[in-house]
């Protein structure tokens, strides 16, 4: 049987069939999370805005134009809901940069590769979020970079630039972390 | 691996660095959302179709219901404007049939009885609900009405044209109406001398 479009889905559930909706929420549950996980930093603020974020998609099914990509007006709602949320309740205090370096235990604890991951989490972390944004659409959502201009708002051009500013700061900061690491065993 | 990345060296290279990103955020990273909030997105999803099912179902039962109400009352009042419509147009067309009639019968008869002025000024006055009867059954009643002052305005002829026509009953020998008539003109014009042939 060939497999049904998320803009048929969509549709389908605008419709009234639930069995449409879980379908295309099992899609794009993982990518979704992924993403607002990264955005938001911490677990507990990241279920709540995914949470929030699927309830618009939800409530806003009437309002969804087939001839926009699905997963386009997703994120764009998602992304919407996120940049809401900090306008609304900028989180207390930003984490700070010696907090993260906290995080990571000792040698003797954690694995070289954990300290990895923790390593490029605070790096990303610190970029500036309109490079940020692009990243972690990119990266967790696997979005092209005709649906991250979509999302955002932005040119395609201005998109694939701020990925490279990202990526280049990304791997800027990991070297100079390990170098840190290096020069301090 | 990713189309919409221009196939140069630095695209390439950009590629590479975010495959590498990915690679390490996904060595340790699920990344999935807990079934808690799997449950809670996909209850939210049915809860929202049930409750759109509802309003739908109340918004079309009050539309059907208003509509319905609007019809019945357009078909009562266009059954009432139909109604006093056939009403009112047999009384017109009756009347001015018995007017014709009764014209005809008054150019037949040279005077009136005071019974036919009566019924003529009965006629005249007949409440408008009378004719509420249908359109055959009041021409019926007109023509015999016409018919009957007719009968009476021969009963009631001038007494020479009276005496004529008992005249010709004797002279056909018809002895019995001839008694009849004759005796009807009398109680109607004792005064008026009877003619030798009927003298005895």
């Amino acid at each position: 049987m060939r497999k049904q479009s998320d803009e048929d889905l969509m549709r389908a559930f605008a419709g009234g069939s639930i069995e449409a909706f879980e379908e295309l929420y099992s899609r794009h549950r993982t990518a979704l999370y992924r993403y607002v996980l990264r955005k938001a930093g911490d677990t507990s603020t990241a279920n709540d805005l995914y949470q929030g974020a699927w309830e618009k998609v939800i409530r806003g099914r009437n309002k969804y134009r087939r001839s926009f990509p699905f997963r386009a007006w997703l994120y764009r709602v998602t992304y919407n809901h996120v940049m809401d949320y900090y306008r609304q309740a900028r989180p207390a205090a930003e984490t700070h940069p010696d907090e993260l370096e906290s995080e990571i235990p000792g040698p003797d604890k954690q694995t070289e590769i954990d300290i990895r991951i923790l390593r490029l989490k605070r790096a990303i972390r610190r970029l500036p979020p309109e490079q940020k944004d692009v990243l972690l659409l990119k990266l967790e959502s696997g979005l092209s970079l005709d649906e991250i201009a979509a999302v955002s708002g932005m040119k395609r051009e201005t998109v694939k630039s701020r990925l490279r500013y990202a990526v280049d700061k990304l791997k800027k900061s990991l070297r100079e972390a390990e170098l840190r690491s290096n020069h301090e065993r | 691996m990713n189309a919409d990345l221009p196939a140069n060296s630095a695209d390439e290279n950009l590629e590479s660095d975010l495959e590498n990103i990915r690679s390490v955020l996904g060595e340790r990273d699920s990344g999935q959302p807990p079934q808690l909030l799997d449950t809670a997105v996909l209850n939210t999803a049915r809860r929202e179709l049930e409750d759109t099912g509802k309003t739908k179902r109340g918004r079309f039962s009050l539309r059907w219901l208003s509509a319905f109400a609007t019809a019945s009352v357009m078909i009562l009042a266009l059954g009432i404007l139909v109604q006093q419509e056939q009403e009112s147009v047999p009384v017109s067309n009756g009347d001015a049939e018995a007017t014709l009639l009764q014209e005809s019968a008054g150019k037949e008869s040279a005077a009136e009885s005071p019974q036919k002025r009566s019924m003529m000024k009965d006629h005249d006055q007949a409440p408008v609900t009378a004719a509420s009867r249908s359109n055959e059954f009041k021409l019926q009643e007109t023509a015999s009405e016409a018919e009957q002052l007719n009968e009476e305005a021969d009963e009631t002829l001038p007494p020479e044209q009276w005496l004529q026509q008992i005249l010709l009953l004797k002279s056909t020998q018809q002895e019995a109406r001839l008694a009849e008539e004759l005796a009807a003109f009398t109680a109607v014009y004792p005064d008026y001398p009877l003619p030798p042939e009927l003298g005895d």
